[in-house]
């Protein structure tokens, strides 16, 4: 934790500086201390991370490939309720997929399946098969936050729970890495959700991992230092159907990535090389065509696979 | 400073577990954590000590995930923060109440009773006109004095990230908050 005065504005620094917080209540402590002796502390191991496979993977395409299909964790671990389907009204699945592998019996078939069932799972408040959906890297993540992967399911319900209802909510799925040990998939849902009685147009994009003949969810594989993707320019969030110009460039963020995969709708993936910012303007040749899109980006590497959409409009 | 130190295997020992001990180190931290919390919260000093309890639970459940060659303030901050972004996203529909703009105040830096009480609305306004993303660095760089790599590490960003974000909160954050702070 390195303060660095010199970054501080001055004029937000003193304006900060006046909102001091109020001290805690008189019951804070004794409460808390209640409160801690009810619960186990985590035993769980850290493990150290993967410089060696990093830097190996690096050097070997391959290797970075094959890293990249199976994240850092182990096998994943079988779903727990295998009766469970999934509920797709008014769903469309456009797919570059041509993954053949048999699943086992039960198994999300699919990446977009695997998604499908992490939503109704979050949706009906099964946070037991939600977390049983994650890829061990995100189940990791996810325990970190809140105890276990389970505990940190019920944060989720309100996010994205609401595709389950979604009157024309649409599914893209768009393979980043393949091998013939298997996938790395990005998963795009896009349509309206009614959250808190509010109506909401959104894209959520989700990862997946295909690996040992199951598939599993990855939206928290930020690995040590890769952090997330950004759409920083123009100011579009997933949310809504902003307007921006035909001739707008899009620049996307992401961390200590030579390369994204990029796609505009429904046309081919596209690898773009970052500079050395981690920075790259996405402008398609000829401005953007009138009228919806979304755009994917996705960083997977050997300690991290992210990804981010974006939903917009040009007159 | 309360240190946890790892065995060779990066687990945490298990004297670190104890509730006295985690007990120490979280009152150490608490008046910084406390302090970004409150601002991320846009000074919203109701939700405040329910939110600190929340972190300091999930922190205690998590601690044998913690990597002991770690700062313990720096691990101490990210759950903070990533529990005031899951109270801020359970509440985005609820309006920030800034008639609950806290009664105490750092009484070194007050420099009157009339101006202090206008200075601490305007700078909750000023934070509630911020999204949650551009509050939490305003928060850890102009708030604390983190550098951009380190706030960039806490919230789980890229440091370009964070300066885009920095560079918008800053601007939204002096023309919320007027010529009093010119």
């Amino acid at each position: 934790m390195t303060p660095a005065p010199d970054d501080r504005d001055p004029v937000v620094a003193e304006a900060l500086d006046r909102l001091a917080p109020p001290d805690p209540s008189p019951a804070f402590w004794s409460r808390l201390d209640d409160e801690l002796r009810q619960v186990a502390p985590g035993r769980g191991s850290w493990r150290p991370g993967w410089p060696a496979l990093a830097a190996a993977a690096v050097v070997v395409l391959a290797a970075l490939a094959a890293v990249a299909l199976a994240g850092r964790g182990e096998d994943p671990a079988p779903v727990a309720d295998p009766t469970s389907t999934t509920s797709t009204p008014t769903t469309s699945t456009t797919s570059t997929t041509d993954t053949t592998a048999v699943t086992p019996p039960g198994e999300p078939a699919s990446a977009a399946d695997a998604v499908l069932a992490w939503v109704d799972a979050l949706h009906a408040g099964d946070d037991a098969r939600a977390a049983a959906l994650l890829a061990p890297n995100s189940a990791q993540w996810a325990a970190q936050q809140s105890g276990t992967a389970e505990a940190f399911m019920i944060q989720l319900h309100e996010g994205y729970g609401p595709w389950v209802t979604s009157p024309d909510r649409t599914v893209q799925t768009t393979t980043v890495v393949s091998s013939g040990e298997g996938s790395v998939e990005a998963v795009v849902l896009t349509g309206t959700v009614d959250v808190e009685g509010m109506r909401e147009f959104r894209s959520s994009v989700l990862p997946v991992r295909f690996f040992g003949g199951t598939y599993r969810l990855e939206p928290f594989d930020y690995g040590e230092q890769a952090g997330s993707i950004e759409f920083v320019s123009p100011n579009l969030s997933p949310e809504g159907k902003q307007a921006i110009p035909r001739d707008e460039a899009i620049q996307i963020v992401a961390s200590r990535t030579p390369h994204l995969t990029i796609r505009l709708d429904d046309e081919e993936p596209l690898q773009a090389p970052t500079d050395a910012e981690g920075s790259y303007r996405f402008a398609p040749a000829g401005g953007f065509s009138p009228g919806e899109h979304v755009l994917l980006a996705v960083s997977v590497g050997p300690d991290h696979l992210t990804a981010a959409v974006i939903r917009f409009t040009v007159p | 400073m309360v240190m946890i130190e790892p065995d060779d295997a990066g687990v945490v020992q298990s004297d670190a577990h104890d509730l006295e001990s985690f007990s120490r180190m979280i009152r150490e931290h608490d008046r910084r954590l406390r302090a970004l919390a409150f601002r991320l919260l846009a000074g919203d000093a109701s939700r405040l000590d329910d939110v600190m309890q929340e972190s300091y639970i999930n922190a205690y459940r998590a601690l044998g995930r913690f990597r002991g060659d770690s700062d313990a303030g720096g691990w101490l901050y990210r759950i903070t923060y990533n529990a005031c972004m899951d109270e801020l996203r359970r509440a985005r529909r609820r309006p920030v109440p800034l008639e609950v703009v806290p009664e105490t105040f750092d009484q070194d830096r007050a420099p009157g009773p009339e101006q202090r009480a206008v200075d601490r609305d305007d700078v909750a306004r000023a934070l509630a006109a911020l999204t949650p993303d551009q509050r939490a660095v305003i928060a850890l760089v102009d708030g604390d004095g983190f550098d951009v790599e380190t706030a960039a590490g806490i919230v789980g960003v890229a440091t370009g990230t964070v300066k885009s974000r920095l560079s918008r909160a800053r601007a939204t954050m002096r023309a919320a908050l007027g010529e009093e702070h010119r």
